[in-house]
């Protein structure tokens, strides 16, 4: 994991570095003059070579320093950790909406396969799927605030004030970026409720005359809900890339609309710092998920 | 006063090529081109008119006719019992803010607020038709324009507490005009030779040139008057102006909080206690969030966005002057513009009424005569000279040697509202006369880095200019580096440069209107209509006005 740390470092630093753009240039406006723009950059360190630049950010970076935003005017550190705060109290509230409904419904659906329930659930969550978040943003905004009016339509708050106390303007934006994870959570939970039901065992214990109920929960549910942790937790970080447009949408305070806001600026120490913050929740995710499938799988044992 | 690419000022939320750098740059995400459109363009800083104000003067110092009568911008309902002080606006902005608050370096979104915290010595109304004294109280000029003489406002003070005297208008217009500092403001007002200080409380400024637009050349977004006892940096994060308001917090740069400046040479306003500003990146949720009451005011309403406002009764749409214009553009330097006859044919397709009506139905516009001198301004001409005439100009063309048909192709903007419309409607007003028009839809940003200047037939929307020189010079000169329509003309450009140095009213009046007609009967531009802009206010405020420049003054700002 560390290894593909570092050559994601390599990789988003390269990219930065490719970039057209010039922080230098962004400070100081699109008349500065040549000399202007020579101290700054001097000042900023950015006529070093590109690999004194890399080791320099790679140290920083690892004391903490992430360096100085022009966009932010200050450093960037302190404002990316109340940032990435909220974008990950906003991807759990969305996690504890949709985790347990999409099982629930993912194990009506098995249960009920080519039934009525079955198909209407499908049918839905498919659509729900296939649609992007800056569609499904609109619909659920017009459904819940503007139509009934229940949710506030944007999730206007200070960046710096506590998620927590705000949960109502928090669950449009958790929804919108959940809503397609659900919908795949849903079906994986389906499909393997299905197969776990057609598993000889399962038919035994149906045979024995056992009810229906205690067959699901106590046999068929534990076997056929392995895969789907796996998949919740991959699914954190397809969230992070979904976050951009749920959070510009919304207008919520996380550490998505920052990113978006250092790419509109050319505001390239800010860019890259949050694509490596990114880049480390989708790895921390990614390695959660195979740990919790060994811990909960028999068949694999970590040496 | 400004001459950033009109692109530039055009906000999109989530632009294409944004996107594109996000695709590159986000690990395991999952991005779906969102293509937001962008709101309509307000500009940046410049303090409105107020009733209050001590007399205005109409630019040039002359009896300049009054602004077009349909030019009237709208202002929110004020109940009888006059102005109430107190209270906090919430103000609603998808521009988001970022760390630029010093107004010599700024070219946009952070000049509102900078605005609200320096002053300059002139502001301008709303329809760029008066000058309105600020932290100067008169001007006059001397030597046939070549000199310039301001009287400063007594007892004014900085949010420092030190008195506003002479040498911080030298300070802060030589700090504008040195090179090295790399002012945005500065090509404007390059043709200062010298500013000095008379007294305490006079200004003079010696000219390269005669200019009797000068005082308006001072309303533009940078010349704000900075203290000279703080040094640059302070300028930005630590600004300490004379204006109604000074910064109480900046929070992450998505909110700022402006407290009333108690010291306020203005006894009586500001009217408002605080305002807070709230950036809403995307522009649907900015106006579901004034409906909610969560802000109590919008900075600008995208086009297809006002019919929610205009359908609910606790929320008022105001509209600015009729300023903006979007239009349809001839190259004349290529095939098949180089001939008179196919530019004539051309600008005699267009039903310019109906275009308007197409384009601006339900938003208080102005019919144009292809004029780019905006409707408000005191030097525009009505004139009457194209007519649609398809016969006329099937005649033509065929003259021409293009009886057996012609094809072109024109560019437009795909994301600007109404653009595509409008040039649909030109395509099949064009196809009677026996012309196949191929509209080529382009995003804007793309547009305008590619194809704006290179184009033979194209659109192009500009950001309205505070002067009638300004607006021809900027476009319309052989030397114009925006000159879209390579409208060459020897002629035009010795005029505009009498016109600007010509002290008597009558004979400067003249000048503009024969340069208006002669741009009309000759240039490529074919302008069917100015718009306006509009923002949106809840109805407990009063006293609201766009303003083109500054987005709105809020000093006349009160809540009920």
């Amino acid at each position: 994991m560390f290894l593909t740390l570092f050559l994601v470092t390599i990789a988003i630093f390269g990219i930065v570095a490719a970039m057209p753009a010039d922080v230098a240039q962004y400070m100081l406006g699109q008349h500065a003059t040549p000399e202007a723009l020579a101290v700054l950059r001097e000042r900023l360190g950015l006529d070093q070579p590109a690999h004194i630049r890399y080791v320099r950010w790679l140290t920083g970076t690892l004391r903490g320093d992430l360096g100085y935003s022009p966009y932010l005017g200050g450093d960037i550190a302190a404002v990316l950790m109340t940032r990435i705060r909220n974008s990950l109290f906003m991807g759990a509230v969305g996690f504890v909406i949709c985790v347990p409904l999409a099982i629930v419904l993912g194990v009506l659906a098995g249960v009920f396969a080519g039934r009525l329930v079955d198909r209407v659930i499908s049918i839905t969550s498919l659509a729900a799927l296939s649609l992007p978040e800056f569609v499904s943003a609109v619909a659920l905004t017009l459904i819940l605030s503007t139509w009934l009016g229940w949710l506030p339509p944007s999730s206007l708050m200070e960046a710096d004030a506590a998620p927590w106390e705000h949960l109502d303007r928090l669950i449009l934006p958790a929804l919108t970026a959940t809503l397609a994870i659900l919908a795949y959570i849903a079906r994986m939970t389906r499909g393997s409720v299905i197969d776990v039901m057609n598993q000889p065992y399962v038919r035994t214990a149906r045979l024995k005359g056992l009810p229906r109920r205690v067959v699901i929960f106590k046999h068929a549910l534990r076997n056929a809900l392995l895969p789907t942790i796996t998949v919740v937790f991959n699914s954190m970080g397809w969230l992070m890339g979904g976050l951009v447009i749920v959070e510009t949408f919304f207008a919520y305070p996380g550490v998505a609309r920052l990113l978006l806001a250092g790419v509109e600026r050319n505001d390239l120490p800010l860019l890259q710092a949050t694509t490596l913050l990114i880049a480390v929740i989708t790895l921390l995710a990614n390695f959660m998920a195979d740990v919790a499938y060994a811990l909960l799988n028999p068949r694999i044992r970590l040496s | 006063m400004r001459f950033s690419n009109p692109l530039s000022e055009a906000p999109t939320v989530l632009s294409r090529r944004t996107l594109l750098k996000l695709a590159g740059l986000t690990t395991g995400g999952l991005l779906v081109a969102a293509c937001t459109r962008s709101a309509p363009a307000p500009s940046e800083e410049q303090p409105t008119p107020s009733g209050q104000e001590p007399a205005s003067k109409p630019i040039n110092e002359s009896d300049a006719p009054a602004p077009a009568g349909d030019a009237a911008a709208e202002q929110a309902p004020a109940p009888a019992d006059g102005p109430r002080r107190g209270g906090r606006l919430r103000w609603g902005t998808a521009r988001e803010p970022d760390g630029f608050l010093d107004p010599a370096l700024g070219t946009g979104q952070p000049l509102t607020f900078a605005n609200w915290i320096y002053e300059p010595l002139v502001n301008i109304d709303e329809t760029f038709g008066e000058l309105v004294p600020r932290l100067a109280i008169d001007w006059r000029a001397e030597e046939g324009g070549s000199v310039w003489e301001f009287d400063l406002r007594q007892g004014v003070r900085f949010h420092h507490g030190r008195e506003f005297v002479a040498d911080d208008v030298v300070h802060t217009f030589e700090r504008i005009l040195d090179p090295d500092f790399g002012s945005p403001g500065r090509p404007v007002l390059s043709n200062i030779a010298e500013v000095s200080a008379v007294d305490e409380h006079t200004v003079r400024f010696q000219l390269v040139a005669a200019n009797t637009d000068f005082p308006v050349s001072l309303t533009g977004f940078q010349p704000k008057i900075v203290p000279y006892d703080l040094t640059d940096d302070e300028v930005n994060n630590e600004p300490r102006g004379t204006g109604p308001f000074q910064i109480e917090r900046y929070a992450n740069a998505d909110r700022i909080v402006f407290g009333r400046n108690p010291d306020y040479w203005d006894a009586e306003r500001p009217y408002l206690d605080e305002v807070e500003v709230i950036a809403i990146p995307e522009a649907t949720t900015l106006v579901n969030t004034l409906q909610a009451g969560d802000i109590d005011a919008v900075d600008a309403v995208p086009e297809p966005l006002m019919s929610l406002i205009e359908g609910n009764p606790d929320l008022s749409l105001l509209f600015g002057p009729p300023i903006q214009k979007e239009y349809i553009f001839m190259r004349l330097d290529v095939e098949p513009f180089t001939d008179e006859r196919v530019r004539r044919a051309f600008k005699l397709i267009p039903d310019r009424q109906a275009m308007a009506e197409l384009s601006w139905a339900g938003i208080p516009h102005h019919v144009s005569d292809d004029n780019p001198v905006i409707p408000t301004n005191p030097l525009h001409i009505e004139t009457d000279v194209w007519q649609q005439d398809l016969e006329e100009a099937r005649r033509l063309l065929a003259e021409a040697g293009y009886g057996d048909g012609l094809e072109i192709d024109l560019w437009a903007m795909n994301d600007q509202y109404a653009v595509m419309e409008f040039c649909l409607a030109y395509a099949d007003w064009a196809r009677q006369a026996g012309v196949t028009v191929n509209v080529q839809g382009v995003p804007s940003d793309r547009y305008y880095a590619e194809k704006w200047l290179e184009v033979s037939f194209g659109t192009v929307g500009w950001s309205p200019r505070t002067t009638a020189d300004e607006q021809l010079r900027i476009a319309y000169t052989t030397d114009a580096q925006w000159n879209e329509t390579r409208y060459h003309d020897a002629d035009f450009d010795a005029m505009l440069d009498q016109a600007l140095a010509e002290p008597d009213t009558e004979r400067r009046q003249a000048l503009y209107a024969e340069l208006q007609r002669k741009l009309i009967a000759e240039g490529g531009q074919i302008i069917h209509a100015h718009h306006p802009v509009a923002c949106a206010v809840r109805q407990n405020v009063h006293g609201y006005q766009y303003h083109p420049l500054d987005s709105v003054d809020l000093r006349p700002v009160w809540l009920s």
